[in-house]
């Protein structure tokens, strides 16, 4: 306090401004992490797309990825190969999943997919099966 | 340990002080979130009290809001039979031996019976499973006739917050169990949780209802999926994991 009362005008501008851009920082990095978590999340929050859990395995020559697809419709699942490296799988939810169920931090809305783009670790040739067991979806894949 | 490395390393706030010593079931997220879903389910359907938190600059910088109630991630509860510590944050594998300090002041503090722990054996092959493998350690050979009859004597790598504690429960001689069940390496498991309830239910002589753990297992995963998640990003960072078996020094 006495350093601040025995201060010139301009330090005191100095030490204003540097408090702002201080604030402002972590404001920013705030709204990355926000931002970051959301798309983590989500695929499509306007869109009402989850991004469902998945995991990739490599065996041989062949690609497994599952997805974990809680309480979807099973005659729902897509699955598509939109190119050699990207494996798209999508699912409708039975019933609208409110946000707050997923997350108090994600702004109002309500989910009604699973969407996602799952990025395989090699070129894959076809889809060589897909299955749905305990929530647990399974696509196999053949690789290149 | 010292007191004064107590005080250091985290903070022990009790809530009731008139805590019996029972067996201690420790929960944390892992492998299929299988020991925090069981802790979560018996504390939700019983409304287990709070009985005391812990502090520590090492968790991570957050907390559990409740109906607006702040509480702190790690927290302990009391039923009449068993003593649940509960982490809702993942633990840093860097602070994995803080956390064991924890349970072991715990310990020493209500002259404890026993210590239970469980975690997730990842099978990739989990959702294929009808019937999942349930294994166990344990540090007396009696726990075996007494709660573990049905129950496979696990023998491998074990890796992870468990083993950690599992190391220091051996330093000190204390009697401690910790159960091992087939569950998703990334995903949440329920159904494997409802099973390792069944045996802490068999352990402390009390039938703990597993019917939310099965038949809403589907919302509990996608609940739980963000803390799935992050548990594997962590587990990730360690470079070897549960299942390896043992260099086979005697075969």
């Amino acid at each position: 306090m006495y350093e601040v009362m025995n201060m010139g005008f301009e330090e005191f501008e100095e030490m204003i401004d540097e408090f702002f851009e201080r604030f402002e920082r972590i404001i920013r990095e705030m709204r990355r992490k926000m931002k970051a978590f959301e798309e983590y999340l989500t695929e499509d929050i306007e869109g009402g797309a989850l991004k469902p859990l998945t995991s990739v395995y490599v065996s041989g020559d062949k690609i497994t990825v599952t997805a974990d697809l809680p309480l979807v419709e099973p005659s729902s699942i897509k699955v598509e190969l939109l190119n050699p490296k990207i494996l798209y799988i999508e699912a409708k939810i039975k019933r609208e999943i409110p946000s707050t169920y997923i997350s108090c931090s994600l702004p109002p809305c309500t989910f009604k997919y699973f969407k996602a783009r799952v990025r395989l670790p090699f070129p894959a040739t076809k889809i060589s099966s897909v299955k749905l067991y305990r929530d647990i979806l399974e696509v196999v894949l053949l690789r290149e | 340990m010292s007191n004064m490395l107590q005080k250091r390393i985290f903070t022990l706030k009790w809530l009731d002080k008139k805590i019996k010593p029972l067996p201690l079931f420790v929960a944390l997220p892992d492998t299929g979130l299988v020991s925090l879903l069981t802790a979560a389910n018996i504390i939700n359907q019983y409304k287990l009290p709070i009985a005391g938190y812990v502090d520590a600059d090492w968790l991570p910088p957050m907390i559990s809001i409740l109906e607006g109630k702040p509480l702190s991630p790690v927290r302990l509860y009391v039923d009449e039979k068993i003593l649940i510590l509960i982490s809702e944050v993942p633990i840093y594998p860097e602070n994995w031996s803080n956390f064991s300090q924890v349970v072991l002041s715990i310990y020493d503090e209500l002259a404890l019976p026993l210590i239970i722990g469980a975690t997730g054996l990842p099978n990739p092959k989990r959702h294929n499973l009808d019937k999942l493998r349930l294994f166990a350690s344990y540090t007396d050979k009696s726990f075996k006739e007494r709660y573990l009859k049905n129950v496979n004597d696990f023998s491998g790598l074990l890796a992870g917050p468990y083993a950690s504690l599992l190391r220091s429960f051996l330093m000190r001689e204390i009697s401690a169990i910790l159960l091992i069940v087939d569950s998703f390496p990334n995903y949440p498991d329920p159904e494997a949780a409802a099973l390792v309830t069944d045996v802490i239910g068999r352990i402390v002589n009390k039938q703990f209802d597993v019917n939310i753990l099965l038949k809403k297992a589907s919302e509990i995963k996608l609940m739980a999926r963000r803390l799935a998640a992050e548990t594997q990003r962590i587990r990730s960072a360690v470079s070897t994991e549960t299942g390896r078996p043992p260099t086979s020094f005697y075969v």
